[in-house]
């Protein structure tokens, strides 16, 4: 987990003067590197790219911090100017090497989510959730789908097909738009240790939208394909499938858990690198079966905070090494933003973007008033529903791969869209945390001993 | 499968067998067992490591090379320096800078009586990779069998260090041979080499001190040490640059910077599963053959004769007994470092031969070493003996 510097340090200009220099070195180290380095040297040139995210992540949010900035922002900036679009010391086949990475970073986080997640939590919050849901799910996905088919005059991949494609595609944007980041809201929650009822409404709707949405996706992915591909039928087949997987997926992450479980109670040593070599080892098998990630490690999560007692243990185990998952997953994920399509696109992206914010926020207020959710749930509940990131994308991938003549364009918005989202969720779940009065100051300076090395050396 | 998950795989296996040698009671290392281990998941036995994890070794062994330098150069800041007063220094550097030209001209002078011509280059690789001795043996002697005395603190002053003319020679011979990997510019002017790790080591433990200041927090200290390590490492990589000298350099301004002792405590839990990986990744790489095995029994035999004939040196210059080569006959991490190193810069035969024989040494340095310095402090009365411990 990340942790801020004492105040002391936070505002003189020799805090800032010291970080500017770190931060112009380390960016004369990459250039000189990338200038001159000797040819086939490709493996090198990740592991130096890995580090400078690494430092230069970390200190962007050192810089931003006194802005009330989420570090999350830093470290999405700091890979969005080294990445292959503005400076390029980042290029783009080192951004492709470091994917990986990137998924191990994402399974350790849905870990957490789950993890995060008590029975207690969901049962006494099921009417809140259920209704919240549900709403998240029908407005976004009908108002969105609604609003893409009406502006497809502004997008030329859209505008030129027929009536029936378009219709088929605005559904598919619909899903896209339901998904939110479960990694932007654990990442900002480690910052603040924030704690309270928007932060448990936060982390159990992002949670459980993610398996609404993979159910969503398929099905609307089969409709979509009767619309676009003509002659093409209904088939049963397909949504059999996704049980399915669901279920496998479920399976599968409670043996996980069950597995993690017995490790912590039995050895509980080198937690994180069980952890990653389990998610490793679980990321191989998802990919192969074609299950769902994140709902395998969110449920390995889920199954070792409430079917043992080892939950703490798991929590504290990946909150040490946050600080590096979170550094790693967002500079990455800056580094990947692709600009050159955000800026050709913006104007359509702001627009969904915008339709998108301003329903999600309806729909969080209109469940809330209805559930009688607590006053800062019912205030501030849209804000940690904004944020979107590799799920999202993930899903347009899907739909290019699903329909490779119409799938660029759409990969593309959805780039442009969930790139400002990724950029602005964060800071909105940050004010709302700040605003709702669920960050603790005392406790969050509590958390940051000076020294205290050798426990996070050993775990490290 | 994954070439990735493959090189989790390994890692997870190093991180198991160091926790499993914790309870090694007999201070035996395992060395032979994870090199051997590396040689059966590789290319030569089941193929476990296939095509996809190749490139990942290269780049792997490199960022553990740095790493045990790096905590060398910590290690060495933090105390290792102040204890050796200047006779321990000479002791160190004419025990393990005489074993480097021995075996180096022995290699050199008795490999073509086998039968196999060696290379100067080949001959002074295999030299800076058998020169320096590992801390195992004496650690284990000192902590689980209380061994104390000045004949210990003086053994374990002198491994603690001896490992700087090593990394000193791998300097020397980067800058005169700049390697295949140097870029052009580099190449032409080794000089150039020589500023430009200097340069990086310095520049790495400067970014440190600023970054994470004078005493950092638990997890931005992680994050900006791991941050620093791996640009480092991937830096010196890309430009030809020595990483075990960038990394000694860096661990050594680094403990400058930023409290040494409470750095070593950290860092030093990271020793024996990255020499651990490293000993497995060096078995995954290794590419036996004839002349390669024949050398590295020749490097074998010079370098057990070396150790022990320099007793006599290390007493005479160090004020220790004149028997003390037997405690010197183990083989660490660092020295491990030192091979990789040259396997980095050159490749080809060098490399592949230079690996040969630091295997050889490992897995024989890891039964000597233990027994060599038990049989050693007990016969100076430095060793209780009633523990039954011993081996």
């Amino acid at each position: 987990m990340s942790q801020s510097a004492h105040p002391a340090q936070k505002h003189g200009l020799l805090f800032f003067g010291s970080r500017a220099a770190v931060l112009a070195l380390s960016l004369g180290v990459m250039w000189f590197a990338e200038r001159f380095s000797g040819a086939g040297a490709e493996g090198a040139s990740a592991v130096a790219a890995l580090g400078f995210l690494l430092l230069v992540g970390d200190l962007c949010a050192q810089l931003l911090e006194p802005l009330g900035l989420p570090h999350l922002t830093g470290y999405l900036g700091a890979g969005m100017v080294a990445g292959p679009y503005v400076l390029r010391l980042v290029p783009e086949h080192t951004v492709a090497q470091l994917q990986a990475v990137n998924g191990l970073a994402l399974a350790l986080i849905a870990f957490s989510a789950g993890a995060e997640l008590t029975s207690e939590m969901l049962s006494k919050g099921i009417r809140s959730l259920s209704l919240a849901v549900l709403f998240q799910s029908l407005f976004l996905f009908g108002l969105l789908a609604a609003v893409f088919f009406l502006a497809r005059p502004l997008m030329p991949f859209v505008a030129a097909q027929p009536l029936r494609t378009a219709l088929g595609l605005a559904l598919l944007w619909g899903v896209v738009s339901v998904v939110k980041s479960p990694a932007a809201i654990l990442g900002v929650l480690a910052e603040t240790d924030a704690k309270g009822a928007l932060t448990t409404y936060a982390i159990a709707m992002v949670v459980v939208l993610d398996v609404v949405v993979l159910v969503l996706f398929q099905i609307v992915l089969v409709v979509a394909r009767t619309l676009i591909e003509p002659g093409a039928g209904f088939s049963m087949s397909q949504l059999t499938h996704v049980a399915h997987e669901l279920l496998s997926s479920v399976a599968l992450g409670t043996t996980l858990g069950l597995l993690t479980g017995l490790y912590l109670a039995w050895v509980n040593r080198g937690v994180i690198l069980f952890l990653v070599a389990l998610s490793f080892a679980a990321a191989q098998l998802d990919r192969y079966f074609g299950y769902d990630s994140m709902l395998v490690f969110a449920t390995a999560g889920f199954v070792v905070q409430n079917l043992t007692r080892q939950g703490e243990k798991l929590l504290v185990a990946i909150r040490r090494s946050g600080s590096v998952i979170y550094v790693i997953f967002f500079a990455n994920a800056g580094a990947h933003l692709d600009l050159v399509t955000l800026r050709a696109l913006w104007p359509v992206a702001l627009l969904l973007g915008g339709a998108r914010a301003v329903v999600t926020a309806g729909a969080a207020w209109s469940a809330s008033t209805l559930a009688g959710d607590a006053p800062v749930v019912r205030r501030w509940g849209w804000a940690p529903l904004i944020s979107q990131a590799g799920i999202a994308l993930g899903l347009a991938v899907a739909a290019e791969t699903a329909f490779p003549s119409l799938g660029p364009g759409f990969r593309s918005l959805a780039v442009a869209v969930v790139g400002l989202n990724e950029a602005i969720g964060p800071i909105l779940f940050k004010v709302a945390l700040s605003r709702g009065g669920e960050i603790d100051l005392q406790r969050a300076l509590e958390k940051a001993p000076l020294a205290d090395t050798s426990e996070a050396a050993a775990e490290a | 499968m994954s070439g990735l998950l493959q090189l989790v795989g390994l890692i997870s296996l190093a991180f198991l067998g160091s926790s499993a040698l914790e309870h090694n009671r007999r201070g035996l290392g395992a060395a032979g067992l994870y090199v051997l281990l590396g040689v059966l998941v590789g290319p030569l036995g089941l193929s476990f490591i296939d095509g996809d994890a190749r490139p990942l070794l290269v780049p792997t062994m490199s960022l553990c090379a740095t790493w045990l330098a790096f905590v060398f150069g910590i290690r060495l800041r933090a105390g290792a320096a102040k204890r050796l007063q200047l006779r321990g220094v000479v002791a160190l550097v004419g025990e393990s800078g005489g074993v480097l030209l021995l075996v180096a001209s022995g290699v050199y002078w008795l490999a073509p009586h086998l039968g196999v011509a060696v290379t100067p280059q080949i001959a002074i690789g295999i030299g800076i990779a058998s020169a320096a001795s590992g801390q195992a043996a004496i650690h284990f002697a000192r902590l689980r069998l209380h061994a104390t005395g000045p004949l210990t603190s003086f053994l374990e002053n002198v491994v603690s260090a001896d490992d700087l003319v090593p990394f000193a020679a791998v300097f020397a011979l980067a800058i005169v041979l700049p390697g295949t990997r140097a870029p052009a510019l580099f190449g032409a002017h080794g000089w150039l080499i020589a500023v430009a790790t200097l340069g990086l080591g310095g520049l790495l433990g400067l970014l440190y001190a600023l970054a994470a200041g004078q005493a950092p927090s638990s997890d931005r200290g992680w994050v900006v040490l791991i941050g620093i390590l791996f640009l480092g490492a991937g830096t010196a990589a890309r430009l030809g640059l020595p990483e075990v000298v960038v990394g000694t350099l860096a661990g050594f301004a680094v403990a400058s910077a930023a409290g040494g002792r409470l750095l070593v405590r950290v860092v030093s839990t990271t020793e024996r599963p990255v020499t651990l990986l490293l000993l497995v990744l060096i078995g995954a790489r290794l590419a036996p053959s004839e002349p390669a095995s024949a050398i590295a029994l020749l490097a074998l035999g010079l370098r057990l004769s070396g150790k022990i004939l320099s007793g006599p040196v290390v007493g005479a210059l160090g004020g220790a007994s004149m028997d003390a080569g037997m405690g010197l006959l183990g083989y660490g991490g660092l020295a491990l470092a030192s091979a990789t190193q040259l396997d980095l810069l050159y490749g080809g035969s060098t490399g592949a031969w230079v690996l040969m024989a630091a295997a050889a040494h490992a897995i024989v340095g890891d039964i000597l070493g233990p027994v060599g310095t038990a049989v050693l402090l007990r016969r100076h009365g430095e060793l209780a003996a009633h523990r039954g411990e011993s081996p």
